[in-house]
Order: C-alpha cells, then sequence, then structure tokens
C-alpha cells in the first residue's frame, strides 16, 4: 500500500441521498456521517428500508437513472468524489472499491466456470497474461479458504455451494487489491455454520489485506463479530455511531437499544416467553417528517418515559429535528436525551413468565406417560432423482434417490412446541410436507391422535385436514397477491364450515384481533402489507380452521429483528392462549431456544439430538449440535467467541455417508480410537439419557460433557437456570 | 405489545384503478396509443350518429371522388361514402361481432377472437403448467405443432375450409393466438405454483380446479393484459389480411381489408383514397395498441 495510513480510505460528511418517484423527491438518505480508515470495519445496522444499500450504491454511484447524492460530501483516499464527472470518477474509482453482495448469484455468471469469471477480472484491466491470471486466482481462492480450489477454477457456478459462492465472490473482489470494500448483507443467505467460516474470513482478511471494510447487515450479533465502528441507521439517518465495544457496553439512542433488546440470546432464562419488540415500523420514505424526531413515533423513551427523570428532555421530540451529540469522545448519538440512557441498563425489562413449563415425570425418558398428539415412526421421504441421461431414461441405470428424510422417529406432545434445526437442506421443510401431505411418504408411519396420516392431502378427509395447518416462511408469497386479506382468511373458515355463514365476517375480525391487527385490515391487499403484518396474517390464516397442530416453517427467518421479536411473541401468546400444539422450523438456535419445549437437530434427513430445551442447551451435545450454537452470532462484542468450523460442505443426501451421517465433518471424532473409525464403519445408536434427551453418538455422553466444559463455555452453563 | 400501526384505512380497491390511471398519465407512449385507440372505439360505438349515410348506400352519381363537402373522405368504386364505410368496418372489428344476418353479438371480431384464444390459451396454460409431467407434455407438444404452421397459411386454411364469415374470422383468430396465450400462462403458472400461497391452497384440501382458477390465474392478469393488447393488434392486422384476400367478411360488409383490395385498383388511376383510409385505419390502431401495451408495461415496471 502506498498510501500513508492518515488518509482515511473514505470519509463520508453530511451525505444526502434522495429517489425521484413519480409524485416528488423524496430523501431516502440524510445526515450520514462515517470515515473508514485502512485495515478498519465499520459496520452500519439497521433495519430493512433505513437506507443501507443507498448508502452503498452512492459511494459506488450505481443509484440508477431515479437516484442522486443531493448534498454532503464522499471522500474517496482525500478525492472529492460528489460532483466529479461520471468518466473521472470511474477513473478515481478505478479498480479501488469492490462490493460483495447478499446474493452471489447476483455477482456470478451462471454460463462461464468461475476460472473464466475469476481471471477476466484480472485481464481485463491489466496486461497479466492468462497463465499468471490463472495461478493468481487459484492463490486467492486459497486465501479466501477454498477447499480444492484448483479444481474450482473449473466448474460452474452451479456446482458449488452458496457458502462456496460466497467466498468466490469475495475473492474475486479481492482480486484487484481494493482499498475499500463494501458488503451488503453478505452473510445473510447462509447458513449460521457457513456464516461463522465467512465472518472469520473476513476477520483474516481485514489484518492480511488491509483493506478498508464497509459491512452492511441487519444482524447485530454479526456486525458484533466483525466490525471495529458501528454505524446504526434509523429511517435514513444515521442515529449512533462509536466504536463497537463502546457502542454495545453503552447504547445511548433508544433505537439502537431497541434493536439490542429484540433479539433472543441464549442467556435468557427459559421461562421467558416474551422479547422486547420496537412497535410500529420503519416509515417510508415520503411519510417521515423532516422537523421531528425521525424515531418518535416508536421511540419508547418518549413515549413511556421510562426511567426519565428529567422528562423536559422530551419536549421537543416532535417538534425539532435532533442534531448528533457526543455520548464521550468519538461516539455520537442523534437524540435529545443525550447520555441520559446511559444510567438505565439496555436489558432491564419484564420479559414475562411462561405460564406453564412442561414438567417431564422423573424416570419417563421415552415421554410414554405423556399425552402425544402427533407420532412420527421411521418416516422416510425420498424424492427420485432427475438423471437426464440416455441410459437413465431407458431404465437400465440404477434409480438414485435424494433421501431427504430417512428415518426419523419423533413425538409431538399435546400443548407442546417442538423446535427443529438444521442448516439448510437437512430436510426440515420435507419433513413437515410429509406430515401435512404436500409429498408421499416413501416409508414409515404418520399418525395424529391415532389416525393415520400416510395418505397425499388431496385423499385426506376435510376433518383431517382442518387439523393440521401450516406457516409458511416467505412474508412475501405467503399471500395471494389478487385477494384482499379478509377473502383469505374467510377462505378456510367457509371450506371447513368451523362458523355459520353469517358470522364468518365476524370471525375473521376475531382472528385479525388475535393478530393484533385492527379490523380494518379486511379490506387490504397484501401489498399494502408489511413483512411482518403479512406473516400475522398468514398465522391468522393458518389458525382459522382451528387446527390441533400448526406447522411454522421458518415463520421469522426473513423478517427483520423487531419484527421477528413481535411475531415470536404473538406465535407464543397464541399458544399459551388457546394451548395449541406447534412444529417450529428455524436454523437459528436462540429462536428456537425461545419459543419451543422440545427441540429436534436435523443433520442430512436424521435426527441427531432431541431432547427438552432445558437439556438441549447445557453438555452434553451432539458434536454437530455444538457446532451449531457456537456459530450462533451473539450480539456481544466481548464474546467473540471461537466458533467451531465445520470443515467442508454437507454431503450430498443422495450419497449419504456410511456409518454417521455426520463423520465426514466432525470435529469431535478424533476423540475415539483410530480418529473415529467406528464412525464410518458403524452407525452410531441413540444414547438415552434424562428426561427424553437422547444423541445419537458413539462418544459417551460423560465425554461429550467434558469435552464442551473444555472449550470453556460458560455461558450455556448459565443457560440451565 | 399491541402492534399500532398508523397507516390510512381510505386505501382499498380504489387504490388500484387510480394506480392503473397514474401509470397511464405518467407515459406519454401510453397516452399517445390511448388516445388513438379510444378514437376508434369511439367512432365506432356511435358510428349511425356520426354519418348520414349507411355503410351500404351507393351514390351512382359520385363513384370514385376524393374528400368532398358531401363526402368528407371521398367515395369508393361503387358511389359507397368512405368515411362511413370506414367507421363501420371499425364496428366490426372493435364492437359487434354479427353471428347471422339478424343477431349480433357485443364485442367486435378481433375481440372475441382474442377473449376466445384467452380462454382455451389460459385453461391449456395452466393445465400445463399446474399438473405438469405427461400431461404438460401432451399439451406443449400440441401447442408446438399449431405454432409450427406459419400463421398466415393457417389463417388461410382455416377460414378455406370453413368458409368466410365474421364467426368463422374469429375461429380463425382463436385458434391462432391459443398456442401463444397458452405458454404465456403456462410459464407465469410454472412460476407462481412455487408462492407459498398455493402451497397453503393445497395444505386446506383445494381441489386442482380451485388452484388454478381462483388461486393462479388472477395473478397472471397483468402480462396477460398487456399480451392481450399486443394480440388485438395482430388479430386486427390478420383480419385486415384475410379479408384483403377476400376470405373476411362477405361483401357487401364493411371490411377493411376487402375496402383495400378494392381500392387498390384505383391508385394508379387518379383515386387512391379507398385504399389509403382503410390501410391508415388498420395501422394506426395496431400502431395505438402497441404504444399502449409497451407504454403500460414499461411504466409499471420502473418503480417496483
Ligand atoms: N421437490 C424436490 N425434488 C428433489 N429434491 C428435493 C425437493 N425438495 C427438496 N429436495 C432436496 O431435499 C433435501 C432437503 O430439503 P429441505 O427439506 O427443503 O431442507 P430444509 O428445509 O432443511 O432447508 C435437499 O437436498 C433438497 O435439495
Ligand atoms: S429525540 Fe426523543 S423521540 Fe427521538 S429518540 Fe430521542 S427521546 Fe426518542
Ligand atoms: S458418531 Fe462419530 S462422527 Fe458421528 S457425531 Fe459422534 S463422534 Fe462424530
Ligand atoms: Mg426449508
Amino acid at each position: 500500500m502506498e498510501h500513508t495510513s492518515d488518509i482515511p480510505v473514505l470519509e463520508v460528511k453530511d451525505l444526502a441521498i434522495s429517489y425521484q418517484t413519480r409524485k416528488q423527491m423524496v430523501p431516502a438518505v440524510r445526515g450520514v456521517n462515517f470515515t473508514v480508515r485502512q485495515g478498519q470495519t465499520v459496520g452500519i445496522v439497521g433495519e430493512s428500508g433505513c437506507g443501507k444499500s443507498t448508502i452503498a450504491f452512492g459511494i459506488l454511484d450505481f443509484l440508477g437513472s431515479n437516484g442522486k447524492v443531493v448534498g454532503g460530501s464522499i471522500k474517496f483516499m482525500g478525492k472529492e468524489m460528489v460532483g466529479t464527472p461520471k468518466g473521472e470518477l470511474r477513473k478515481i474509482r478505478g479498480n479501488n472499491i469492490s462490493m460483495v453482495y447478499q446474493d452471489p448469484m447476483q455477482a456470478l455468471n451462471p454460463s462461464l466456470t468461475i476460472g473464466t469469471q475469476l481471471t477476466e477480472v484480472l485481464t481485463a484491466h491489466t496486461d497479466i497474461g492468462e497463465k499468471e491470471a490463472w495461478d493468481r486466482c487459484i492463490a486467492m481462492l486459497e486465501r479466501v479458504h477454498m477447499p480444492d480450489a484448483a479444481n474450482v477454477m473449473k466448474r460452474y457456478v452451479h456446482m458449488i455451494s452458496g457458502g462456496q459462492q460466497q467466498r468466490v465472490v469475495i475473492a474475486m473482489a479481492l482480486l484487484n487489491n481494493p482499498s475499500l470494500l463494501i458488503m451488503d448483507e453478505p452473510t445473510t443467505a447462509l447458513d449460521v455454520t457457513v456464516e461463522a467460516a465467512v465472518l472469520d474470513l473476513i476477520e483474516d482478511l481485514k489484518k492480511d489485506f488491509n483493506t478498508g471494510i464497509i459491512f452492511i447487515t441487519h444482524n447485530l450479533g454479526v456486525v458484533a463479530k466483525v466490525s471495529d465502528r458501528l454505524c446504526v441507521m434509523y429511517a435514513g439517518e444515521m442515529v449512533e455511531q462509536g466504536p463497537i465495544d463502546h457502542l454495545f457496553a453503552n447504547p445511548a439512542h433508544p433505537y439502537t437499544r431497541g434493536l439490542l433488546c429484540c433479539v433472543p440470546r441464549l442467556g435468557d432464562n427459559l421461562s421467558n416467553n416474551r422479547l422486547w419488540s420496537i412497535q410500529g415500523r420503519v416509515p417510508d420514505p415520503a411519510e417521515r417528517d423532516l422537523n421531528a424526531c425521525i424515531y418518535a413515533p416508536r421511540c419508547d423513551w418518549r413515549l413511556e418515559g421510562r426511567h426519565l427523570e428529567d422528562k423536559s428532555l422530551i419536549a421537543n421530540c416532535t417538534t425539532q429535528h435532533p442534531e448528533l451529540v457526543a455520548i464521550s469522545e468519538d461516539h455520537w448519538s442523534r437524540c435529545f436525551l443525550g447520555r441520559a440512557p446511559l444510567k438505565v441498563p439496555w436489558d432491564d425489562y419484564a420479559r414475562g413468565q411462561k405460564e406453564t413449563v412442561i414438567q417431564i415425570p422423573e424416570g419417563d425418558d421415552d415421554l410414554s406417560s405423556m399425552d402425544t398428539l402427533l407420532n412420527i415412526q421411521n418416516m422416510r421421504l425420498y424424492y427420485p432423482e432427475q438423471n437426464p441421461s440416455l441410459r437413465a431414461i431407458l431404465g437400465l441405470e440404477k434409480k438414485s434417490y435424494v433421501k431427504a428424510v430417512d428415518d426419523i422417529s419423533l413425538k409431538v406432545l399435546r400443548g407442546t412446541t417442538l423446535g427443529v434445526v438444521g442448516e439448510s437442506g437437512c430436510g426440515k421443510s420435507t419433513m413437515v410436507k410429509g406430515i401435512i401431505g404436500l409429498e408421499e411418504l416413501t416409508g414409515g408411519k404418520v399418525d395424529l391422535m391415532g389416525i393415520n396420516l400416510n395418505e397425499p392431502a388431496q385423499k385426506r378427509d376435510l376433518s383431517l385436514i382442518r387439523e393440521l395447518q401450516m406457516v409458511f416462511q416467505n412474508p412475501d408469497s405467503t399471500l395471494n397477491p389478487s385477494y384482499t386479506i379478509g377473502t383469505q382468511i374467510a377462505r378456510p373458515i367457509q371450506k371447513f364450515k368451523t362458523v355459520p355463514k353469517r358470522k364468518v365476517r365476524q370471525e375473521v375480525e376475531r382472528l385479525l384481533r388475535a393478530v393484533k391487527l385492527a379490523s380494518y385490515y379486511y379490506d387490504r391487499y397484501p401489498r399494502q402489507l408489511s413483512g411482518g403484518e403479512k406473516q400475522r396474517i398468514g398465522i391468522a390464516r393458518a389458525l382459522a380452521s382451528r387446527p390441533s397442530l400448526v406447522i411454522c416453517d421458518e415463520p421469522v427467518s426473513a423478517l427483520d429483528v423487531s419484527v421477528a421479536a413481535a411475531v415470536l411473541n404473538l406465535l407464543n401468546e397464541i399458544k399459551e392462549g388457546m394451548g395449541s400444539t406447534m412444529i417450529f422450523i428455524a436454523h437459528d438456535l436462540s429462536v428456537v431456544r425461545f419459543i419451543s419445549d422440545f427441540v429436534a437437530v436435523m443433520y442430512l434427513g436424521e435426527i441427531v439430538e432431541f431432547g427438552p430445551v432445558s437439556a438441549i442447551y447445557p453438555p452434553p451435545y451432539h458434536p454437530y449440535s455444538e457446532a451449531l450454537l457456537s456459530s450462533v452470532p451473539i450480539p456481544d462484542p466481548s464474546a467473540r467467541r471461537q466458533s467451531i468450523i465445520l470443515s467442508g460442505d454437507v454431503p450430498s443426501p443422495t450419497n449419504r455417508p456410511s456409518g454417521c451421517c455426520f463423520h465426514t465433518r466432525c470435529p469431535r471424532r478424533s476423540v475415539l480410537p483410530d480418529n473415529g473409525k467406528i464412525c464410518e464403519q458403524e452407525k452410531p445408536k441413540f444414547q438415552r439419557l434424562k428426561n427424553g434427551h437422547k444423541i445419537l453418538c458413539h462418544i459417551p455422553a460423560d465425554q461429550l460433557t467434558e469435552l464442551a466444559m473444555e472449550r470453556g463455555d460458560e455461558r450455556m452453563m448459565l443457560s440451565t437456570a | 405489545m399491541p402492534e399500532k400501526v398508523e397507516t390510512n384505512n381510505a386505501k382499498t380497491k380504489k387504490v388500484r384503478f387510480t394506480d392503473m390511471f397514474a401509470i397511464l398519465l405518467s407515459s406519454k407512449i401510453a397516452m399517445v396509443g390511448l388516445v388513438i385507440v379510444l378514437f376508434w372505439v369511439f367512432v365506432a360505438l356511435f358510428a349511425p350518429y356520426l354519418t348520414p349515410y349507411t355503410p351500404y348506400e351507393q351514390d351512382w352519381k359520385a363513384p370514385n371522388q376524393g374528400p368532398s363537402a358531401e363526402h368528407i373522405l371521398g367515395t369508393d368504386e361503387l358511389g359507397r361514402d368512405l368515411w362511413t364505410r370506414l367507421i363501420y368496418g371499425a364496428r366490426v372489428v372493435l364492437v359487434v361481432l354479427p353471428v347471422s344476418e339478424n343477431i349480433s353479438l357485443p364485442g367486435g371480431t378481433a375481440i372475441w377472437g382474442v377473449v376466445v384464444a384467452l380462454l382455451i390459451g389460459a385453461t391449456l396454460g395452466l393445465i400445463g403448467g399446474y399438473k405438469g409431467g405427461w400431461i404438460d407434455e401432451l399439451v406443449m407438444r400440441l401447442l408446438d405443432a399449431m405454432m409450427a404452421i406459419p400463421v398466415i397459411l393457417l389463417y388461410l386454411i382455416i377460414v378455406v375450409a370453413i368458409g368466410a364469415s365474421a364467426v368463422n374470422v374469429v375461429i380463425a383468430i382463436s385458434i391462432v393466438g391459443v398456442p401463444g396465450i397458452a405458454r404465456l400462462v403456462r410459464s407465469l403458472t410454472l412460476d407462481i405454483k412455487t408462492r407459498e400461497y398455493i402451497r397453503a391452497a393445497e395444505t386446506r384440501g383445494e381441489s386442482a380446479w380451485f388452484i388454478m382458477f381462483v388461486e393462479i390465474l388472477p395473478n397472471t392478469r397483468g402480462p396477460i393484459i398487456i399480451d392481450a393488447m399486443l394480440r388485438i393488434g395482430y388479430a386486427i392486422f390478420a383480419m385486415g389480411t384475410l379479408g384483403f384476400l377476400g376470405l373476411g367478411m362477405p361483401p357487401p360488409s364493411p371490411d377493411w381489408g376487402s375496402m383495400v383490395a378494392k381500392g387498390r385498383a384505383f391508385i394508379l388511376t387518379g383515386n387512391p383514397y379507398a385504399a389509403l383510409w382503410p390501410s391508415l385505419a388498420i395501422a394506426s390502431l395496431v400502431v395505438g395498441l402497441n404504444l399502449l401495451a409497451d407504454g403500460i408495461r414499461e411504466e409499471s415496471m420502473r418503480y417496483q
């Protein structure tokens, strides 16, 4: 690096960006100030719609035809970029700024090999030869810890996994040695285990390349892991900024505090049944009141006073726009309260108490004395693999199967919630599709209160269908855009005749109330709703037939933390109020912990660990559960725990590994004799522990406990409390 | 804590129409198209009030004349008023379908042709797309076979086989339109059927028909409306071609294509008008529909 280190890589001052819409210019971003130095990572957090990506595009000058920087300055390596003509700008920026997006497929071309795409970055602008470029690309892939780099160069994008694709994109971004790397939600689409590996990689790169990094995310746990400084964005404004340790220890802005409180934590008391959630939602750019604190409509300090002694501080919240005030040297907050909130610890609010904590009688380790609602025995669900070769079509080749679910046995007890976790592709969704009848079972038996569920949904009796309903993951596709909310909730009511015809509207309104929405939503269309509201409607629709089992397939994975918290609270309330039984799928162990009574950990179509929450979170763990747990990003920079990074990818469910299905990636098998030879040869049996807890592993439970304790996982111990 | 979300209550169905209108207003291209199309719809609707003549009235004293005070666009070789024939021609295209001598249906020949094609094409596309497997295979091969024949040739075969009449023109237009619409609907269905609201309907035990026609079909309407506009344009063009070849409406009905064909003989003898006006009419209506469709498509993509 030829630059002296006192010139910051990027200096953004009072940045304001507006978009031209059909009606008017709307300000998307204003009052943003931050500086990125060499080798420094600046995190930008905020809910979606807060203008995080707009800042990134503003820096790159990719705002599109209707976006424009309308004020402030962006200095890159000391040179002003705002107002500079496009051509010159391109020269300044040159190859010095790279960007990594959330979806790696956006940056990669599916019809070219990875090698071609990578080398092109080098050969296009420099006179490096093909051969040299190829070698340098391999070296770069190795630096981003890509296994088998030379081979990967020859493959196409679809032949590698999502985590590997993101590595390729990062390698590509680093190839021309940029001074600034902008990463927009680079790990949001990845599994926790893969995310942990990518975050580790980013930490290393910062040291090796001395690059300035802007890291955009909505996840406070993720920024805590990689950033040096943090900017909190709300509704287009920077509301708080400071060094990461300081900011997490002393969050001053009510919004930052709100965000921190929303996240369920592994250390929380198990009997908590409420999370903090920020009321309302981020206002659209056109609805923002520029002469007030933008956060005022949602601010709990203004609305409830909280622990405020001096009420005069909040007098101007709705009439004046607050400026950034210094909290300490280098830490700023855009709030009239200034330092006042610091006197109050940020996590001291009531978190509610579960009314019923599941009690398992002493000695009943098969849960046989409990009231079983759903009983799954040896469920198998295989998808025939599409094999396009001629031999296969002629039936000459042996048919191969994707063994999405392989021999699962589970019990769901009445009135409890079963959480199911595992990486994507491990068969969670397939399992529930089998239960609900969207896919036909290949083998095994499922019954609901003694009624057999092996028939697919079309052949089931209406009275059986209504007992099982589902809540889906994606708020944008869970509702039919052509019909009003009322029509869509009314449909199952009419179909299953839960109430007489003339009472349907009343019933819909009752359901809307149950999901905390006003009755005027009846006539709304889905596109007029926010993500959280759509998810609530999805829940109301599932409840409409008064089912005895509600299956939620990652209902909060696509939502912002604050919205997710509100939806989780709602689910908890419904569960307690109506005594519903639920299966709750998630890939986030902290969410599952909050909502579930029992947890099943899935890997490659099998259940590897099962037990009541109180037994799953403290050791002993199955080695896979342990890796998952250690990868959960926690919003606390002082706890930069070493995650257990799993090597390699999830094997293909078509060719399942012999013996223990986890043996190709297991970090613990080395404690067994002969480097765990037995794991490759022999399938482990469930070790049955107390209270129905069972672990599928050859290592004895006591030794697993010891191993976990050795790693010094104190936080996990706390969680038994 | 209860989520109190403040949003304006009045937003209901009205939004859709005002939105639609805003899209139209903000696109100049669409506005130009709309004005042209509305012009033709207007003259077709009010044809009897916009001219003192009937389209069959012959003026022996004034055949083959240029524009004059009595005949603003001139007359044809039989002395019939060209303006009158032109706007009654628009009637056949856009507002009435003469089924037999005394029965007429509202909605023009081109419109009926496209609507029938839509009904059949959408159904085939929905079934193929939603059911998949061998049913899809069968439907698609059938459509491929239909598409393999050149369009004009197909029109000719159909009309020659079943004779020239307004209803037969409708049949010809529909048969030609079906494969395109079916493919469009099928591709939209393939996308829509992966949405979670379809899973929700399936877990509710809805029948395949309900899912196809109630859950999927309404969501294909945007692209279908645009496609239909373009298709009405093609249909008008095809009607012109058929008429020109003597396979359109039976004479003496005022058919734009046959007007051009008749008038063609007189272009060189100094009266181009009999051929010019219907040609312009066909061209402007087709261009108008295209502009409208393009304008709406572009504008609705822009602010997403
Ligand atoms: N319709 C299908 N046809 C073939 N394979 C499928 C199908 N649906 C899912 N799979 C495969 O089954 C496995 C499990 O997928 P899924 O149940 O969606 O996992 P999860 O919900 O845990 O992410 C994956 O390997 C996936 O690719
Ligand atoms: S200025 Fe007032 S309304 Fe805004 S965040 Fe501070 S206390 Fe809340
Ligand atoms: S059986 Fe062996 S490979 Fe499987 S989890 Fe246990 S130690 Fe790891
Ligand atoms: Mg899934």
